[in-house]
């Protein structure tokens, strides 16, 4: 594998720049780009929308050397508009030549607090690359992305430093043209907090937001019951 | 009884649509209500992932359109079909748009164990059984397995049974029905 220069960064939350995927990538490749690396990012939600957006993220692609997607679990899989654009990427690059030479990561995270809930996507980020030609480089899986919260990973302190540190072991291989080592994707997967404080504050979390709009009873409504219970 | 097929084809997808027709004309042999929902033909917009549905109209998605009935059909059926293309091992992004709009209204934001994991607790009392039928053109086992897990994890995060299997695209139609058949025979009919 070639030494990677120029990098695309594909995040794949509909959230688009206020999101953990977002947070997360753009930490991988700010370190990525400290070492050198030319780097651009596409939202792919909003790269879908015209023609024209999709042209310019499939040239995206196709001027990179390493292609990271980091993307939320969404319903134990990718977002439709991330498949979508598996689904074009794959079309687009149908026979041609010298793929091998590009690289495809992956980071997922959710707001589950085990990062194992995740691992289905990585397999499925895994063969979209065997399936396109792409060299598959590894990837990595959070849990707990509430502790993130969109937020960039260098205003954050100690309970996202497992994701840093797992981020800038992945930052060093990649630059070296290897692949992202299991150490890296193990750190990823630690939550910085305990995880009963995870699961507490989750729960509190969701009734304090409700709260600024509706009455906490309302929250668990079942509008579609035969006989509507609230 | 009701069933609710989500047709998730490409437009001209043949064995897809015959998978459907399958499932339709048997169940509505033996009674049931059966409604198929050609996706390809409804525009349904993404999910903006803003929990509108949990924080700010408890059960039903911010979004006015056909995605937002999903949720009901889903929970007014006693069974919901999921066809699809197996891509990359998971579901085609035809499918996967409506999936990404019904499972969050018909859940709870909050956190519940399941077999020592987290999930979202449920909603209603009752959720009807997933049976995902995927299309593949080769065997493929990593896909396939990943297809399978994929299913299993759905049924988990609803809160219900979730059967899978798999048809190929070359299959004869004497085939796809037998497949559908002994897939129909898992949920209970015989």
């Amino acid at each position: 594998m070639q030494k990677p220069i120029h990098v695309a960064l594909l995040i794949g939350s509909p959230k688009g720049s206020s999101s953990t995927s977002n947070s997360l990538g753009t930490y991988l490749v700010e370190k990525l780009e400290e070492k050198g690396a030319i780097a651009e990012k596409a939202y792919i939600c909003q790269s879908l929308i015209s023609d024209e957006k999709r042209a310019a993220l499939l040239r995206l692609v196709d001027d990179s050397d390493l292609i990271v997607l980091a993307f939320p679990l969404y319903v134990d899989s990718l977002h439709s508009q991330v498949i979508k654009t598996l689904e074009l990427i794959a079309e687009h690059e149908k026979g041609n030549p010298g793929l091998g030479k590009k690289s495809f990561v992956a980071i997922a995270n959710s707001g589950f607090p085990e990062a194992k809930q995740s691992d289905i996507t990585l397999s499925v980020c895994r063969i979209f690359a065997k399936q396109v030609g792409f060299t598959w480089a590894g990837g990595l899986a959070m849990g707990g992305g509430g502790m993130i919260g969109g937020q960039p990973l260098v205003e954050i302190g100690g309970r996202v430093r497992n994701q840093k540190k797992a981020l800038e072991i992945a930052a060093d291989s990649l630059w070296k043209g290897e692949a992202i080592p299991e150490k890296a994707a193990v750190l990823m997967s630690k939550l910085g907090i305990p995880r009963w404080m995870y699961i507490w504050m989750g729960n509190r979390g969701w009734k304090q937001e409700a709260k600024r709009h509706i009455p906490i009873k309302k929250m668990y409504a079942r509008p579609f019951e035969s006989n509507n219970t609230t | 009884m009701k069933a609710v097929i989500f047709n998730g084809a490409k437009e001209g997808d043949l064995t897809i649509d015959a998978i459907e027709k399958a499932i339709s004309d048997r169940l509505t042999e033996v009674g049931w209500e059966v409604e198929p929902i050609e996706l390809h033909n409804i525009h349904i917009a993404y999910c903006l992932g803003c929990f509108g549905c949990w924080l700010k109209t408890p059960g039903e998605c911010v979004i006015k359109d056909a995605g937002h009935d999903l949720a009901r059909k889903v929970i007014e059926s006693d069974v919901v079909f999921l066809l699809t293309s197996v891509t990359f091992g998971m579901y085609s992004s035809e499918l996967k748009k409506a999936m990404d709009r019904f499972p969050c209204p018909v859940l709870l934001p909050f956190f519940k164990k399941v077999n020592g994991e987290i999930h979202h607790s449920n909603r209603y009392n009752k959720y009807p059984t997933l049976v995902a039928i995927g299309v593949m053109s080769n065997s493929d086992e990593e896909s396939e397995k990943t297809f399978t897990t994929l299913v299993g994890r759905n049924g988990i995060n609803l809160h219900t049974k979730a059967i899978s299997s798999i048809v190929y695209s070359g299959d004869k139609p004497e085939d796809i029905n037998e497949k559908v058949k002994s897939t129909l025979c898992k949920v209970g009919f015989q």
